[in-house]
């Protein structure tokens, strides 16, 4: 369902709107995109603290770091910083709402791309980045601190230099809380 | 001066628009413009080239791990290397203006830091306040005198504090 709404947008950004628009899409197909982003993504990140920098600055940041202390702190953001995100999101943290939590993460934060999938009672996380295999190492302890320390799920994690899988089994019926 | 334009909205949205306009006290129209300039200004930009989203707590871990010295000169690395040929990309010439509202645009988008920019007669102040710590004072002195001292050859006078870095400079 869609509501038909008359608005009066700045001059420039209704003629950038327009210029983008000569690319292909409509300016209505760009706006709602946008508009989605603004309320998906864009106000709950700056509630939450979320910053912009550069992918480059980042992994020079993590460069200095040895693979167990990447590993630590991807354990501190997933207690200190990821449940949080998760809670302040969905209200509260399960496996559902930390999968739909990547995935928004996935979809707009720009730093890796997420799927996750089920065969029978086997469960696959996938994460993939270009940020070398300190950040791979960082998400293995961001992603194992919540499913392991919050969510009481054992899983096994398996990392290259732009890949990290996790793999954990849920029986039918089990539930994590 | 503004542009009428009629739009169809998913209802979902349209709902979440008017629940934020209603929070800020602001129209909806207010909101849908802020929402559309940010696009235009910072998700199209090529002068953004390369940004993620990150905690604000991390980033402060992160370069907590390095000397002041050595934030400085990833400062400077980030200034000449990242934020110079972004800035190319989006301006045919990257003069003291288009240098300015670079770090402003990086400032209203990025989340980062406050900026503020002086002149008085010919010297200018420019200033980034933030809450990452003294590292990151070290890291953005080392962005400004890369962006205003060595690329645009001006003699920077830099100070720094644990939440702000002052940069000033004779046009």
């Amino acid at each position: 369902m869609t509501v038909i709404r008359s608005l009066r947008l700045d001059e420039d950004v209704d003629g950038a709107l327009r210029k983008i628009s000569e690319e292909g899409e409509s300016v209505n197909v760009i706006a709602n995109r946008t508009l989605r982003k603004f309320v998906e993504w864009d106000r709950p990140a700056e509630k939450i603290g979320m910053v912009q920098v550069s992918r480059q600055v980042l992994v020079k940041l993590m460069d200095a770091q040895n693979l167990d202390e990447a590993n630590s702190l991807g354990a501190w953001v997933g207690i200190e910083v990821m449940e949080p995100f998760v809670q302040y999101l969905h209200t509260s943290l399960s496996l559902e709402t930390l999968l739909s939590s990547l995935e928004l993460l996935s979809r707009y934060s720009g730093r890796f791309t997420f799927d996750h999938q089920v065969t029978g009672a086997e469960h696959m996380i996938f994460i993939r980045h270009h940020m070398g295999i300190k950040w791979s190492s960082f998400y293995d302890g961001a992603v194992t601190s919540v499913l392991k320390d919050l969510l009481h799920i054992d899983c096994e994690s398996d990392l290259t230099d732009e890949f990290c899988s996790f793999k954990f089994r849920l029986d039918a019926g089990e539930r994590s809380e | 001066m503004t542009k009428t334009r009629t739009i169809r909205i998913e209802d979902d949205l349209d709902e979440s628009i008017h629940r934020i306009a209603l929070k800020e006290r602001v129209s909806v129209n207010f909101v849908i413009n802020r929402a559309i300039r940010k696009f235009i200004d910072w998700d199209k930009s090529p002068a953004t080239r390369g940004m993620v989203s990150v905690p604000s707590r991390l980033v402060t871990r992160l370069l907590d791990h390095h000397k002041p010295e050595e934030a400085r000169e990833l400062g400077k690395w980030a200034g000449l290397k990242l934020f110079i040929p972004n800035m190319k990309a989006q301006y045919p010439t990257v003069d003291l203006e288009a240098a300015i509202r670079g770090v402003s645009m990086l400032s209203s988008y990025g989340g980062r830091f406050e900026f503020g920019h002086t002149a008085s007669g010919t010297t200018h102040t420019i200033m980034i306040r933030h809450s990452l710590g003294r590292r990151w004072s070290s890291y953005y002195a080392g962005a400004l005198e890369a962006i205003f001292g060595e690329y645009l050859r001006k003699n920077v006078k830099l100070r720094v504090t644990e939440s702000l870095c002052l940069c000033q400079f004779v046009e």
